[in-house]
């Protein structure tokens, strides 16, 4: 271990000697979550989950429903209540984005739908999460589709296939007017030869939602600004643990360019040794990193840590996840500095897209997917669950997982990179 | 200065003890044309063999083989009697002084040394760094910075690398590649030491002055073979018998003449009449290269 904490050591020292690649470290991460939170002064969440309390003050089926349909929904982490005074509750003390509450005349209303009724859902919201409750608010109105898919719901299979098609039809939100219109048609055609025609209000045109939304805004009491801090502050991290990672996927590159690569090799050192070193100097610089920011975000911009244990495990393991990433880059692009900037370039990307310049939530769908290939928004996620989620271990442990992963995969692409290639 | 080498006791095929170093039949090609093409030597302890040849030679691919850095094509390294130059124990009696500097610019000298001196597995790698500064003569500039260094400055540095742990063998290719006359008399006279405590040293270098100098042994080495090895003294006897007679005559190009009866030639040569300029040259290295290869050493 010597000698690998003396090469560990040895890069740490060439990096904090090195103004541009500190400034990457830990300058320009620092930048990013001080500027951009200041900027979106309490703006959109980072990915995954948004804490919301649901009070449902009617408790009938209808009602349970619609909120079992809130409580499935994977963006959300609802916490149910039977009482509105709770669910606001929790609002004001920052537990939650918002608070749904569920009117006790929801069944009735719902089913008066034929005669025009409304349901009215309330929607109380944190001032600060702006983007969370419209986020909200579309999820609200999608949910008070599948009531009235419950509401109409037939023992024929194929009219409910028909119905739920017009629903989503009418939910779509990007489709174009005239294709709608055509859709529509179409499935009228097949509702008249698969299933009786059964003429009423049930026909899709008349139908937006028979949910209204009924927004209001519910101010949590603390008035710190630690929610536009707390989605900037996992991106700094996230681009300081890029930083690191750049840093030292190209040191091994640099060495072999130096020539200090041939001592390293001439030394008795194992095939393992030379990207352990490395990677031990990567898992410390990312650890300074993290907890360097972390402190910064508690004392200075007033983020909350939620679990320290948590934030301990999510830090280690992004350490560890980067510091593979960077070594397995180092062995992979060992020589040219064309593919070397190439990794730099899939790293940049991967940060951009794992949440470092847009918040997950602000992302058109098909990016929200793809961001789980980044490991970036991994670390992200399990950062964020230890600081403001409040999220439990279990549902930490993918994210913990996926990272280990990451940098044990890392680190074997180095060392066989090294044994294949030391002449 | 004690090196406390262990014999190794190794005995090859014909029962002889091996030299620190022995490569025997080396082959290495680049794109099928050969670099080096079946070169034997062997290095012992307290020696200094010295390989003498021009640029593209193969000096730094036969030292790139003899590290274990290059694979060869054919043929065999053995340091200490371990066939494997990649093996830990072998590199362990390794050190080497690459001819492009290695070293660390934003580093100091000192931090250099004490990094090398734990690769290495140095028991006590800031005395050892300290030593090794000491004896190349930069413990004054032991903690600045390696970028603010002279080309000089970095070679020592370079050769001090390669002694901070204390190897039996020491690789130099071209150690005193420009540094000034002081400096390269100061840096010999090391080497020179080190070899007096014991190492072995293979070292590459195209000044046959100082190849002649420093070196208990020199290999003349073109175009990727060793043409002849010996002493200084068995080479000359061997290929530098041929005094070297230079006649400059009116409107002509120097004439060179080679003789083992220089006198004749020079009275011969007077004769004849018109002569501007006469110089003679008595054999050296350069007299010994000519001879085999044919071609001047110098540019
Ligand atoms: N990696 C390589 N790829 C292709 N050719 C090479 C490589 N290394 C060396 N050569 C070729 O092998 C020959 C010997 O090169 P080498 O560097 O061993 O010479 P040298 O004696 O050290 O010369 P110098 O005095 O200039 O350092 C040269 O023709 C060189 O071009
Ligand atoms: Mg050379």
């Amino acid at each position: 271990m010597r000698a690998e904490w003396a090469m560990a050591a040895k890069d740490l020292r060439l990096l904090a000697r090195d103004r541009t690649g500190a400034f990457f470290v830990l300058g320009f991460p620092l930048l990013i979550m001080v500027f951009f939170g200041s900027v979106f002064g309490g703006s959109g969440p980072g990915k995954g989950a948004i804490p919301l309390a649901v009070a449902d003050l009617a408790g009938t089926p209808l009602a349970k429903a619609f909120a079992g349909d809130l409580q499935e929904e994977d963006s959300l982490q609802v916490a149910l209540t039977g009482d509105r005074t709770a669910a606001e509750d929790l609002v004001r003390r920052g537990k939650a984005v918002a608070a749904v509450v569920i009117p006790a005349d929801f069944d009735r209303k719902a089913t008066s739908l034929l005669q025009g009724g409304r349901v009215e859902v309330e929607l109380l919201s944190d001032p600060a999460r702006a983007a969370e409750s419209a986020l909200l608010q579309g999820m609200l109105t999608q949910m008070g589709f599948r009531t009235m898919a419950r509401i109409f719901d037939s023992p024929s299979m194929g009219k409910q296939m028909i119905t739920q098609a017009r629903l989503m039809i009418a939910a779509a939100p990007n489709m174009k007017d005239d294709e709608r219109e055509r859709l529509r048609a179409l499935l009228d055609a097949a509702e008249d030869t698969v299933v009786n025609r059964q003429p009423g209000p049930a026909g899709p045109s008349s139908t937006p939602s028979i949910v209204q939304v009924r927004a209001s805004e519910l101010a949590r009491e603390s008035n710190m600004p630690r929610n536009a801090f707390s989605i900037t502050f996992p991106q700094g991290v996230a681009w300081g643990l890029m930083g690191c990672v750049v840093a030292f996927g190209a040191s091994l590159a640099e060495e072999r360019r130096r020539g200090t690569l041939l001592r390293l090799v001439t030394a008795p050192l194992t095939a393992l040794q030379i990207p352990l070193g490395k990677f031990m100097g990567c898992f410390m610089a990312s650890m300074t990193v993290i907890v360097v920011l972390t402190a910064f975000a508690v004392a200075a911009l007033g983020v909350r840590v939620g679990s320290l244990s948590m934030l301990m495990a999510a830090t280690i393991a992004s350490a560890y996840a980067f510091s593979g990433l960077a070594v397995g880059m180092a062995g992979f692009f060992r020589t040219e500095g064309g593919a070397r900037s190439a990794g730099n370039a899939v790293v940049l990307i991967l940060a951009m897209v794992g949440g470092g310049t847009i918040p997950l939530a602000f992302m058109p769908p098909f990016l929200r997917t793809a961001s789980a290939a980044s490991p970036f928004s991994w670390s992200i996620f399990a950062l964020e669950g230890a600081v403001w989620r409040g999220l439990g271990w279990m549902d930490m442990a993918p994210s913990l997982l996926v990272l280990w992963c990451l940098g044990t995969a890392g680190l074997a692409v180095a060392t066989l990179a090294i044994r294949k290639g030391e002449a | 200065m004690d090196h406390g080498f262990a014999a190794s006791g190794f005995r090859d095929a014909a029962g002889y003890l091996a030299g620190v170093l022995s490569l025997a039949g080396l082959v290495k090609r680049f794109d099928g044309v050969a670099a080096v093409d079946g070169l034997s030597l062997r290095v012992e302890r307290g020696q200094v063999f010295g390989l003498l040849g021009p640029n593209g030679a193969g000096k730094s691919t036969t030292i790139g083989m003899a590290m274990g850095l290059l694979r060869p094509d054919a043929g065999r390294v053995q340091i200490e009697g371990h066939g494997d130059p990649a093996e830990p124990t072998a590199r362990r009696a390794l050190g080497v002084a690459p001819q492009a500097e290695a070293l660390y610019e934003d580093l100091t000298g000192m931090e250099n040394l004490r990094f090398f001196a734990r690769i290495q597995g140095v028991q006590d790698p800031t005395r050892a760094a300290g030593e090794a500064l000491e004896r190349v003569g930069l413990s004054p500039r032991g903690r600045d910075r390696v970028k603010t260094y002279s080309g000089g400055m970095r070679r020592r540095l370079n050769l001090a690398a390669a002694i901070v742990h204390r190897p039996p063998l020491l690789l130099l290719d071209e150690p005193t590649a420009g540094v000034d006359p002081q400096s390269r008399a100061s840096l010999l006279e090391l080497v020179r030491s080190l070899a007096q405590d014991g190492a072995a040293v293979l070292y590459t270098t195209h000044y046959m002055e100082e190849a002649a100098k420093l070196c208990d042994r020199v290999g003349i080495m073109d175009r990727g073979r060793l043409l002849d090895s010996g002493t200084v003294d068995e080479l000359l006897h061997r290929h530098g018998t041929e005094t070297l007679v230079f006649v400059q005559r009116n409107g002509h190009g120097e004439e060179r003449v080679a003789t083992r009866d220089p006198m004749t030639v020079v009275s011969q040569a007077l004769q004849a009449g018109e002569v501007t300029g006469l110089r003679v040259e008595r054999p050296d290295l350069e007299t010994v290269f000519l001879a085999l290869t044919g071609r001047s050493l110098r540019d």
